[in-house]
């Protein structure tokens, strides 16, 4: 099993993959290297690749320049897009030196058409970090307006 | 009005779609048909239930604890697939709005389906994660509303 391959196998959207599938990905995948101030995700973009953060650190900014979050090795990065084939929701840009791996939407597409069992397992894990964020998403909201009411 | 037909109401619906109507037979086989009045909890916060529900008749709200109405749930509406998904305890209280009915689709009895049928698992998961996304993308857009910054809500 290369490098790649044991960092990916580790990450939680390949959780309960079979090994052998995870290795063909790493295979496939691009590791790209970034510098600080780079976009890595542009908003409104229309790609679908999926992006898993190996070394570094990369921010989401409001208009303001405030950090909204902060995603470091391990964090997977335009999963949505992969889902719903939608443009991108926000400007992702690196920290400081960043690598990440880039999987292409059509790798992962395709292997999903061929073994749906792997698919449902992979959207099963994106889908549980999706409803933990729209849970603190909810969470957030209903503070904020608790707190506008008073 | 009268009630959605539960087969009906299944086929149409963006959770099941895609699956064949022997598989939606077997889903309607195994679910409990449930009578609320007005003010009932058709879901509790907190509760650790994971079962799916779909309204059939009538309406259904989620309030903020001041009040305000923060979802509305009409015939055909489906409610709890959070909690399908992330088997974590229930968010909200849904409240029914005058009478209603709604059917209770059983977390085990989608699970085993979805765990039978490789196909049938990754169609559902799939289209309740695009349902997420979606939501996620609209509460995103109005996030900088809500995030409290020391700037004005403009960006100029």
């Amino acid at each position: 099993m290369t490098e790649l391959s044991k960092t990916l196998s580790y990450n939680y959207v390949f959780r309960g993959v079979p090994s052998a599938v995870v290795s063909g990905i790493a295979a496939l995948a691009e590791v790209r290297r970034f510098e600080g101030g780079d976009t890595v995700l542009r908003q409104f973009d229309k790609g679908r690749d999926l992006l898993i953060i190996l070394d570094g650190a990369a921010v989401t900014r409001t208009f303001s320049g405030e950090v909204v979050a902060e995603f470091g090795p391990g964090s997977v990065l335009g999963e949505m897009a992969l889902i719903d084939g939608e443009a991108r929701c926000a400007n992702v840009s690196a920290k400081g030196p960043l690598r990440a791996a880039v999987i292409s939407a059509d790798t992962i597409l395709s292997m999903m058409d061929a073994r749906p069992d792997v698919a449902g397992t992979i959207y099963s894990n994106i889908a549980k970090v999706l409803c933990r964020r729209l849970r603190s998403m909810n969470a957030l909201a209903g503070a904020s307006r608790e707190r506008v009411s008073l | 009005m009268a009630p959605l037909d539960l087969p009906k109401a299944l086929a149409f619906n963006y959770m099941f779609r895609g699956l064949s109507e022997a598989k939606l037979l077997e889903l309607t086989e195994f679910a409990l048909i449930k009578d609320y009045l007005g003010g009932d909890l058709l879901v509790r916060q907190f509760d650790s239930s994971s079962d799916v529900l779909i309204l059939l008749e009538g309406k259904a709200i989620t309030k903020t604890f001041s009040g305000e109405v923060v979802a509305h749930f009409g015939p055909g509406s489906v409610i709890g697939e959070v909690s399908l998904i992330d088997g974590q305890p229930r968010s909200a209280n849904v409240v029914s709005v005058g009478s209603s009915k709604a059917a209770i689709l059983p977390a085990v009895v989608i699970r085993r389906l979805m765990d039978e049928n490789a196909a049938v698992g990754y169609r559902i998961t799939s289209n309740i994660a695009q349902v997420l996304c979606r939501r996620i993308r609209s509460m995103n857009e109005h996030a900088d509303s809500l995030v409290p910054s020391k700037h004005d809500l403009t960006s100029v």
